[in-house]
């Protein structure tokens, strides 16, 4: 299953972004790990604000003169199900926020040049990708 | 909505028509009706001329920098209601969400234009034009100004038109598509919420009636359709008859020059998204594809496998690239011209009736991506404005023929060209008789602040909507000569 539309990519990402935020707020409940809350927190914060940047996006930058076809994003490379954090150890947990973040690092590298014909939506991939690297280095 | 009688907006209150003729509003993706367009009596329009011209002196007389707060206000409803505005749209026309996003977007980027009107309505001024003597112009708003608005593009059009209106110190009537008119009574919903004062903007549904009353009363100013340019023609003399300021958009035929240095892979994207976006239901929708060259045969090949990519499906799936076409009607002329063109020895290579024979497509309007290679520039599906997502290829020697062909065709609304010479792009633009020209641009589309134009029969009056053009057609210029004695 490819995303061919730019509606199909910020969708994909939106609901990405949630998934994140869920596991995010669970395991600033439910981890005891110092160090990793106060990098969860930080996650957190990023994914509230990346959600908000999206729907602005998809509401600002869809220009019907430049909606050209997205070729080549394969959704299953960039997915991911939701983990329900308590009921797996504390070391399975920081893998599967490694494996979350690579993930999404991966699905905003490849969709900012997939749809560099809209510039503002790509720097904003870009930014996303970024943000959630510098943090992953931290874990 | 449920299949509901649409109400009109008169004077500040919603309103029932006292008509018993509707026409149904059916969303083309399902078939499913969701609801009934009163086709409105003359008295109906007498009425709302009667209410805007009232409110007019009273509007007139504030002050610019209160009036566009209504629109600040407008545009900040129009962004918080977004998601659930774009879907209107597209449940009512047909298109892709996307295409509704893009639409919703331009309408509020004039919203947002029309909110400069302290810059943009300013006059000018010189003085001592003789000894002790001044002079000025200034830019004064008229009354009671009115659009007829498109099916294709139910939020944008009427956008074009109204806020530049109200924002200068004009009233306003809109007459919206009585095939599409949900999405514009969202939109009153809103402007209902703000509070903009009665009888400023007002909506009334119908047809010619409604339209012939608005042009004859003396009461009204001016008229902004845009439409086909059969009607378009009759409205512009009926509005000369009685003096009224007209500016109409009429159809197309847009040709896509593609030159032999053209980049073919960054092209392919472009004719996609130019002949079949929206279901090439846009007055800048590519028209016919002219290959110059020896680009043809390579061009083709990938262009009918860019297209056969597309998938084809209800507009509120993300995954869609194109949805149906906005009507039954208009999906039966588009199947007459794809006929015609086979008819007239144009070789179908893509076959967008195909996609109509797709269970879960059935109920709908559909018609897929069409390409005709062999076609002829006097046959009718290279003549004509089909409206619909159908690409004839006619293929030239070189830029001369090209534009030869370009200026045989009576339409003049837009014209792109692809090429990597700037020599080529130079001569295309200045040469060419269109009103929006793209070079490496599938859809040429102005944004707010420049006018959408238009030569030849896709438009007829003087000034265009949008841009500095849409302020001068709202206001009068005034000259005023002064000397003070001593």
């Amino acid at each position: 299953m490819f995303l061919e539309t730019l509606g199909a990519t910020i969708k994909f990402a939106l609901n990405q972004e949630t998934v994140l935020l869920d596991f995010f707020q669970s395991m600033q409940i439910n981890s005891k790990n110092e160090n990793l809350k106060k990098i969860i927190d930080r996650l957190y914060q990023l994914s509230t604000r990346n959600l908000k940047r999206l729907k602005r996006i998809r509401r600002e930058n869809t220009t019907e003169m430049i909606l050209e076809p997205i070729k080549g994003l394969e959704k299953s490379k960039f997915t991911f199900d939701k983990v329900v954090v308590n009921e797996i150890s504390e070391l399975e947990v920081v893998n599967c926020l490694k494996n979350y973040l690579t993930r999404i690092i991966l699905f905003y590298s490849e969709s900012a040049e997939k749809i560099s014909f809209i510039g503002e939506v790509s720097y904003v991939f870009e930014q996303f990708k970024e943000k959630y690297q510098e943090l992953l280095s931290l874990i | 909505m449920n299949g509901e009688i649409l109400k009109n907006y008169i004077n500040g209150k919603w309103v029932d028509s006292t008509t018993d003729r509707t026409r149904d509003v059916i969303n083309p993706a399902s078939g499913d009706l969701l609801a009934k367009t009163p086709i409105c009596t003359r008295e109906e329009a007498l009425e709302t001329i009667k209410a805007a011209k009232e409110a007019f002196w009273k509007w007139r007389t504030t002050p610019a920098q209160s009036r566009i707060r209504y629109l600040y206000d407008f545009r900040d409803a129009l962004e918080e209601n977004f998601d659930d505005l774009v879907e209107v749209v597209t449940q009512e026309h047909g298109k892709t969400l996307d295409e509704s996003r893009g639409e919703y977007r331009r309408a509020i980027e004039n919203v947002e234009a029309a909110t400069h009107i302290p810059s943009l309505q300013m006059g000018y001024n010189f003085e001592e034009i003789a000894s002790g003597i001044d002079e000025m112009v200034i830019k004064q708003p008229l009354g009671v100004f009115f659009c007829v608005a498109p099916f294709n593009f139910p939020v944008m059009v009427p956008a074009w038109f109204w806020p530049y209106a109200i924002a200068t110190g004009n009233t306003y009537i809109v007459k919206p598509s009585d095939q599409c008119p949900i999405s514009m009574i969202k939109q009153f919903e809103l402007l209902d919420e703000i509070g903009l004062p009665k009888g400023v903007v007002n909506l009334l549904h119908g047809g010619a009636e409604v339209v012939n009353a608005l042009i004859e009363s003396p009461d009204t100013v001016g008229l902004s359709f845009v439409g086909s340019t059969k009607i378009g023609k009759l409205l512009y003399k009926k509005c000369g008859d009685v003096g009224k300021r007209v500016q109409v958009q009429g159809g197309a035929k847009n040709f896509i020059t593609i030159m032999p240095d053209a980049n073919i892979d960054r092209t392919i994207p472009n004719l996609i998204t130019s002949f079949f976006g929206n279901a090439g239901q846009r007055c800048l929708a590519g028209g016919v594809l002219l290959t110059v060259g020896n680009i043809h045969n390579p061009l083709i090949e990938k262009l009918v496998e860019a297209a056969k990519q597309m998938k084809i499906g209800n507009g509120m799936d993300e995954d869609n690239h194109m949805g149906p076409l906005a009507s039954e009607a208009g999906m039966k002329k588009v199947l007459e011209y794809i006929q015609k063109g086979i008819d007239e020895g144009a070789t179908l290579i893509l076959d967008g009736r195909e996609v109509r024979n797709e269970e879960s497509l059935k109920n709908g309007f559909y018609v897929g991506p069409t390409i005709f290679k062999s076609v002829k520039p006097e046959m009718s599906i290279a003549q004509e404005e089909i409206f619909g997502p159908v690409m004839p290829i006619v293929n030239v020697k070189n830029l001369d023929e090209a534009i030869e062909v370009i200026h045989d065709n009576p339409y003049g609304n837009a014209s792109s060209i692809f090429t990597s010479s700037g020599k080529s792009a130079r001569d295309y633009q200045y040469r060419v008789q269109a009103g929006n020209i793209g070079i490496n641009i599938g859809v040429a589309a102005p944004i707010a602040t420049f006018p959408f134009s238009g030569m030849k029969d896709s438009f007829k009056g003087d000034l265009h909507g949008q841009g500095k053009s849409g302020i001068d057609f709202f206001t009068e210029d005034k000259v005023v000569i002064t000397r003070w004695f001593d």
